[in-house]
């Protein structure tokens, strides 16, 4: 096991250096440097103060040079200064964390609560309208898209329903009830999609499961029906679902971007699409990198868990 | 293998959802091929008497606040998300099922290669790798159609790379080359046929996705750009009017919705057929 961990751990370090290269290598790609970038159109600027800008942005060095400098500083958590704010990157970062962190947690909270019970629901009835109901209802919820369906409730809650939450963020150390007021809608939504995942998948793994000897034993040797499923049935239909949920999170990583628009929330996503409209090109480097790097973390975490719950599965 | 067109008519009477589906896809494509003759209105004329107008009988979707025709912007979009849609899709399966060849086939050092790029690109969550190409190349259609195709050539790649190492260990693959077969003629004559299941079922569930993202490109601002109607770019103009007007944000998403509930219906229909390992 420990030398699993050790060798995926230096796999990822391996991807993670990709990922770097191809970042960098976009950033680079796009037409015109920081220099042109910043002066914009303003064409009165002497080429001695270009040449300076150049230097003091250390563009006449060769690519390589740039890239080893701009990794060196990765390495120690330096991703660069904001060309707008004038501020660490990751500071910007950081300082949107809270937000988005609360945001894809209560989401994954809201897709499990509710994508498991309807997949059991569906095997345990399958067949039955009420399997095909939660069948199209899984179907729809993958189908919706996650902007429109914010723009709905949108519609329904604070234009015909006249249910405003506060515009302005407020935090959950500040006062409980008024942030879940706010994040209660756009977590809904960004769970959705998830949700009917895992409904779907939960249904067919139960259903494989029920189909299994221990399961008839189980019957057979005379114990109840919610005992058969939870003990036997349920624990066992699981394990594959985490890997669901661990492909889904480059979903919910996705859908942050969307969902923070919608809702107006003061998240990562927030940042990367003002940044991308703003031209601040190093938080958009740093927002993508750091987004990678959370969804190879959080693959890793799905996979040791896996492993923990499952002690079939063996990794030398 | 039985014809495709054969499979799909006797899924069609088995399966009602399937056969949902396969009508919403296919009124979608005759509606976005002949977007020009069925709208009422050009998608881009303007009349300012009639900005802001509610669904009524001249305009059954309403108006903006251009006065432009709603549900013939809507209609012509039909064109504009569909055909990103196939195109990128069409793209990532051409690139990645001839990666994903060559490296099931050759193994070695192609695969350990065209691997290692894909786990790269594989890393990045799609929405955001997306938007990533899109700040890089500026919005337009032609940036949302290559960051689709950049996001799904990964996928094909490994879908075609598993299925060709798993044709390969059987023996009519064996049979062929002691027949004296060459590699390209065992790879093209021979595998390829037998790995096109898994990846017509990828296809679909791909489609539904590329709407998905296109139209999220679109309504973030950073896809396709106004006056080109796409579903995600009326959308996100409709945004701002969204308490005075609600219905320009309504008609869009729900074609979107309806196009990839479709898909969703003839991948999964698709999917009982011809891989019935993964049935949902």
């Amino acid at each position: 096991m420990r030398a699993y961990i050790f060798r995926r751990l230096l796999a990822m370090a391996a991807t993670l250096l990709g990922v770097s290269v191809i970042v960098f290598t976009m950033m680079r790609l796009i037409p015109g440097t920081v220099v042109e970038q910043l002066l914009g159109q303003s064409a009165l600027v002497g080429e001695e103060t270009i040449r300076a800008l150049r230097e003091f942005f250390g563009l006449d060095r060769p690519w390589y040079v740039q890239y080893v400098d701009w990794l060196g500083g990765l390495l120690r958590g330096d991703l660069g200064m904001s060309w707008r704010s004038n501020r660490p990157v990751l500071s910007l970062i950081l300082s949107r964390l809270p937000v988005t962190a609360e945001l894809a947690l209560l989401a994954v909270a809201w897709s499990l609560l509710i994508g498991i019970p309807m997949g059991v629901v569906a095997a345990l009835r399958r067949g039955a309208t009420l399997d095909s109901v939660i069948r199209f209802a899984s179907t729809l919820g993958l189908s919706v898209p996650a902007f429109w369906q914010g723009t709905l409730l949108i519609l329904l809650f604070s234009i015909y329903l006249q249910w405003m939450p506060s515009i302005q963020w407020v935090s959950i150390r500040e006062n409980v009830w008024a942030n879940l007021s706010i994040i209660a809608l756009p977590a809904l939504t960004l769970g959705t999609a998830t949700a009917a995942m895992i409904s779907r998948m939960t249904r067919s793994t139960m259903l494989d499961v029920l189909g299994c000897d221990y399961v008839r034993t189980a019957r057979a040797k005379g114990l109840r029906e919610p005992r058969v499923v939870r003990h036997h049935a349920l624990r066992n239909a699981l394990i594959p679902v985490i890997t669901v949920a661990g492909v889904q999170m480059g979903y919910i990583l996705g859908g942050i971007v969307v969902v923070e628009d919608v809702f107006n929330l003061p998240g990562i996503g927030r940042l990367l699409l003002d940044a991308i409209f703003q031209r601040d090109y190093p938080v958009v480097q740093g927002t993508i990198l750091v987004g990678a790097a959370l969804f190879m973390g959080l693959n890793f975490l799905v996979d040791l868990l896996y492993a923990a719950i499952d002690p079939r599965i063996q990794y030398e | 293998m039985r014809p495709v067109s054969r499979i799909w008519l006797s899924r069609l009477r088995r399966n009602p959802l399937f056969a949902a589906g396969t009508i919403i896809i296919t009124t979608f494509v005759i509606l976005g091929i002949l977007a020009p003759y069925v709208a009422p209105y050009p998608p881009i004329a303007v009349d300012a008497m009639k900005m802001f107008q509610s669904p009524s009988r001249d305009h059954l979707f309403g108006t903006d606040r251009f006065g432009r025709d709603l549900l013939s912007r809507v209609i012509h979009g039909v064109r504009v998300s569909l055909g990103i849609a196939g195109l990128s899709i069409g793209i990532a399966t051409a690139a990645g099922s001839v990666l994903g060849l060559l490296a099931g086939y050759f193994e070695r050092g192609v695969d350990q290669t065209l691997g290692r790029v894909m786990d790269v690109f594989f890393a990045f969550p799609s929405v955001l790798l997306a938007l990533g190409i899109s700040a890089v190349l500026g919005a337009g259609v032609r940036t949302v159609v290559i960051a689709i195709a950049v996001v799904y050539t990964p996928l094909f790649f490994r879908v075609m790379r598993a299925s060709v190492l798993a044709e390969k260990q059987l023996t009519y693959v064996e049979a062929a080359a002691s027949i004296g077969a060459g590699s390209w003629k065992i790879m093209l004559r021979h595998i390829l046929p037998n790995t096109l299941s898994p990846l017509i079922v990828q296809v679909a569930v791909s489609l539904s996705y590329a709407i998905l993202i296109e139209s999220a490109l679109s309504y973030l601002g950073v896809g396709v750009q106004p006056p080109t109607p796409s579903w995600g770019t009326i959308l996100n103009e409709g945004k701002e009017f969204l308490p005075i007007s609600p219905w320009i944000s309504l008609f869009p998403g729900l074609f979107i919705m309806l196009s990839v509930l479709g898909l969703n219906f003839v991948s999964d229909g698709l999917r009982d057929y011809l891989d019935p390992r993964l049935r949902t």
